[in-house]
């Protein structure tokens, strides 16, 4: 009995040993964030599968999606959702197009603050922008055996209310995004995680066209 | 000062009457079996939530998601009712109970106490959550469909019910002028409505459910 005890602590602790992120020393920091902007400069088109999971802690509840992402330099995104529904939206410059079922819809970002704000943080966690953005973020990294992790605590109290922090995990290997996390003042969260990724494969244009 | 205070209510009046959502030609039921409606009185029915495909529309603006309303205790009834964006950030997080309505969240661009008071009005009659009511049932002459009007608090309502009385086809209510609503169900599916529209004529907002699950 004792011995499974025993056992067990190990396990716990090793288990802690590799989850554990460990913070990055001030050298590390600015490597790193000279790989990010090299890989970012590098980084013409993005084209992954992706996974969603808002979950809602008060609420013990989860909503989980998966699609498509494009990205095409400098402002094309393409964001499909196709579980459990169908839903596509593309933001190529400053139009973007939201497109259901049956309804299409088409504005310009700019008049639209609400989708301004988010185009701003997706597009700026993709391209690693965000982590230079010290004037609006309060920025730490840490590293964890897989991935770089830059978080990002907003100083605005416009954004505050609305994210207390963003995540964004960069891979050890290509300095591109593996996943981002969005933690909400109330405890929800919502982690996008990009599978099966490759960069600078041809995309046409037309698939950010906006019909 | 006279003729102003001619103006002003002349003014009301007519935004008043531009927002007119009670039902027409109405005939009180005098027969008993009229006030039997086989529907639930809450849009849950038997179930504790429902996640919807969201829209809202105001004006020149678009917004777009999903919906989760959950109930979250039935004695009293407390409702969570959570709209976030494709991307997972939350627009607004509401908790609604008969006598009480407290934002848990906004996001900032989007929180403003008139649209919340208007928010507030369509899903009290979305989700039938009122402190308490008073009821008469009407029906519609040429339609046969029956028509509950009541009072509920500061809220005013008419619920339209098929001919049949096992569908609820549409709510109307308003608590004063600028938070009057229309609300359409429809796209039954197994007595559960599918499809929800929400129309503020007054500030021309419109919010669209497509149920995904239940």
């Amino acid at each position: 009995m004792r011995r499974y005890g025993l056992l067990s602590v190990f396990c716990i602790l090793t288990f802690c040993a590799f989850s554990q992120q460990k913070p990055l020393k001030p050298a590390a920091i600015a490597s790193l964030k000279e790989s990010v902007r090299d890989a970012s400069q590098k980084t013409q088109t993005i084209t992954s599968d992706f996974v969603q999971v808002k979950s809602m802690n008060m609420l013990n509840e989860s909503i989980r999606s998966e699609g498509k992402f494009l990205f095409k330099k400098e402002k094309m995104l393409r964001w499909e959702y196709l579980h459990p529904f169908s839903y596509l939206i593309i933001i190529n410059n400053d139009h973007i197009l939201i497109k259901d079922d049956k309804k299409v819809n088409q504005f310009n970002l700019q008049s639209n603050k609400v989708f301004l704000e988010i185009n701003r943080i997706i597009i700026g966690s993709i391209q690693g922008t965000l982590l230079q953005d010290e004037t609006n973020f309060q920025v730490s990294f840490f590293e964890q055996p897989q991935d770089y992790i830059v978080k990002l605590k907003p100083l605005s109290q416009k954004l505050k209310t609305s994210l207390s922090e963003i995540i964004i995990f960069f891979d050890r290997k290509d300095f591109s995004v593996n996943g981002i996390e969005m933690n909400e003042p109330g405890g929800d969260v919502t982690k996008i995680n990009f599978k099966n990724k490759k960069l600078n494969q041809p995309i046409a244009n037309e698939k950010f066209i906006l019909r | 000062m006279k003729n102003l205070f001619f103006v002003s209510l002349l003014g009301f009046l007519l935004m008043a009457g531009c927002v007119s959502i009670k039902p027409k030609n109405l005939t009180r039921s005098t027969s008993g079996d009229i006030s039997h409606i086989d529907v639930p009185a809450n849009l849950l029915g038997n179930f504790n939530k429902a996640l919807y495909t969201a829209t809202l529309d105001i004006k020149k603006h678009h917004l777009s998601g999903l919906m989760l309303i959950k109930k979250m205790d039935s004695v009293p009834e407390v409702y969570r009712l959570v709209f976030a964006n494709e991307f997972g950030m939350t627009y607004f997080d509401l908790e609604m109970k008969p006598d009480s309505f407290k934002v848990i969240s906004c996001f900032e661009p989007l929180y403003n106490k008139a649209l919340i008071k208007i928010l507030e009005t369509d899903y009290r009659l979305l989700l039938s959550c009122y402190p308490k009511i008073t009821s008469t049932t009407y029906q519609q002459e040429k339609s046969r469909q029956i028509i509950i009007s009541g009072d509920a608090g500061k809220i005013k309502f008419w619920k339209t019910y098929s001919a049949t009385r096992d569908t609820l086809l549409s709510i109307a209510g308003k608590s004063n002028f600028a938070d009057a609503a229309k609300i359409n169900l429809s796209s039954y599916s197994k007595g559960f409505p599918t499809k929800i529209i929400i129309l503020n004529q007054f500030i021309g907002m419109q919010q669209s459910l497509q149920l995904l699950s239940k």
